[in-house]
């Protein structure tokens, strides 16, 4: 079955398809055939325990494990038809740990624009200021990644992604090692994107109901939807 | 100058050296036993074998005998290489035995016939030693390699994938781990260019020396083989580098690791 969204009157075609995904992991079933569809400036919830394929789910979105290719359309196209730079351009993943390559905050920034895919973008440097103090992060673009708190890396590894306006965004348990404060200041920046038409895939643990969006549980190798 | 002939039974003596590192392996537990005594063993079979194999194909000069030989060399330095670097996720036979028959057939084809001119090129007193020298090198240059380039590619997974999860292809993934391991197979080569003459006296200079040949020429030799030694390894590890980090990723630009 598929989804379609009414936002304002208008039929809107999802982004993001899942026809009959399923996800092994060796021999192991780890979800059944699922079917799902994601329009823009939607956000999905995902829990269920650990070790469930929560991350796997994601990875498959973005194309990062490998499975049926057929099996995730994204703007109606199975992901087997992609140039996968753009595929992975248009679907952002941020992983559960945050990593970060050498050097400073500024280059990790900037670490995409280097990438054949954004060739012609830029980001200047009060763009990058702006990201961090949007974040609360506050940081010279020159200090040392490697040297960063988690809370700050997280954040950072957020900004990398929000700056790059993917057209969806799959996060992967975002406030899972964060104190409470950081944990706000994560949500309330993906509420903004989510505001702007970012869609969003949010794996978790935490309930995070006070987070609108629709939810769903990863239990038994289906995905059933919370009332 | 006469060359001093040793003799089997005075070359038994030399075990002394064997049994001192064995006295080692004893004292110290390091488990080498074993090791030292097939080592010993095969160096004495493989050596007296390849004496008279290399005896006969000089007397006999017949191309077939040459390539024979060739491919046979060829077959156990891919061999080595696979069972140095155990891989179970990518296949590597195919890739480190192109690489090493390019770099063996290339290099020591333009050594004996563009720079020392043999005639004909592949006259086997010279093409034969020198190719099992540059098949040599190559061999422990492409292994380096490989280890490096597979070791990184585990151990830096995560960032290789922040890459390709910003929408890198993988050869931007696999940039610096590609360098990486390029290098890691050709600094043994560079550096023996170092320290050659100041330290080491290398075995064919020796040799060549001990067998009565002018010291001068024996330097050109040498010459000769340090500088194609580099050129085998540059080359063996660059090409076994790209075939197989091609392998390490599928069509969809996803970690096969």
């Amino acid at each position: 079955m598929v989804h379609r969204v009414r936002r304002g009157g208008v039929t809107a075609a999802p982004i993001v398809e899942l026809k009959g995904l399923a996800l092994k992991r060796g021999d192991v079933s780890l979800l059944e055939s699922t079917d799902l569809a994601l329009c823009a400036g939607e956000r999905l919830f995902i829990t269920g325990p650990s070790g469930c394929g929560k991350s796997t789910l994601l990875r498959r979105i973005c194309a990062l494990e490998s499975g049926s290719e057929n099996q995730v359309m994204v703007y109606g196209r199975p992901v087997s038809q992609w140039v996968i730079s753009d595929l992975r351009r248009t679907v952002a993943y941020l992983p559960q740990i945050p990593v970060m390559v050498e050097g400073s905050v500024r280059d990790n920034l900037r670490l995409a624009l280097s990438l054949r895919v954004y060739s012609g973008v830029e980001l200047p440097d009060d763009n990058l200021r702006e990201g961090l103090a949007s974040l609360d992060l506050d940081l010279d673009l020159g200090a040392d990644a490697s040297r960063l708190s988690p809370g700050q890396k997280a954040r950072v590894a957020l900004l990398q992604r929000l700056l790059l306006k993917p057209d969806v965004m799959l996060c992967d348990e975002p406030i899972a090692s964060l104190d409470s404060a950081n944990a706000d200041r994560v949500i309330r920046a993906l509420q903004r994107a989510g505001a702007e038409g970012m869609a969003q895939i949010i794996v978790s643990h935490q309930p995070l109901s006070d987070f609108p969006g629709r939810r769903y549980q990863l239990i038994a190798k289906r995905l059933e939807a919370n009332a | 100058m006469n060359v001093i002939d040793i003799g089997w039974w005075q070359l038994s003596l030399s075990l002394v050296f064997i049994l001192l590192a064995a006295v080692a392996s004893i004292i110290y537990r390091l488990g080498m036993e074993r090791d030292l005594l097939v080592g010993t063993v095969r160096t004495f079979a493989q050596l007296a074998l390849v004496g008279y194999v290399l005896q006969f194909v000089f007397d006999i000069e017949h191309p077939a005998l040459i390539l024979l030989l060739y491919l046979w060399m060829l077959f156990w330095a891919a061999h080595a290489i696979h069972g140095r670097v155990a891989e179970p996720e990518v296949s590597i036979f195919g890739p480190t035995f192109v690489s090493m028959a390019v770099t063996f057939t290339l290099i020591t084809t333009v050594v004996t016939s563009l720079v020392v001119q043999v005639d004909p090129w592949y006259r086997p007193q010279y093409f034969i030693p020198l190719g099992g020298m540059i098949a040599g090198n190559a061999m422990n240059a492409i292994s380096l390699s490989l280890e490096r380039l597979l070791s990184s590619l585990r151990g830096r997974r995560s960032e290789v994938e922040l890459i390709l999860s910003l929408g890198g292809t993988w050869q931007e993934a696999a940039r610096t781990l590609r360098s990486d391991a390029i290098k890691a197979g050709m600094i043994p080569s560079v550096n023996a260019m170092m320290t050659v003459g100041l330290v080491s006296l290398p075995g064919m200079m020796s040799g060549q020396i001990l067998a009565g040949v002018d010291p001068a020429q024996a330097i050109q030799y040498q010459i000769l083989v340090m500088l194609m030694l580099v050129g085998a390894t540059a080359l063996g590890t660059l090409i076994v580098v790209n075939l197989i980090l091609r392998r390490c990723f599928t069509r969809y630009d996803q970690l096969r690791l």
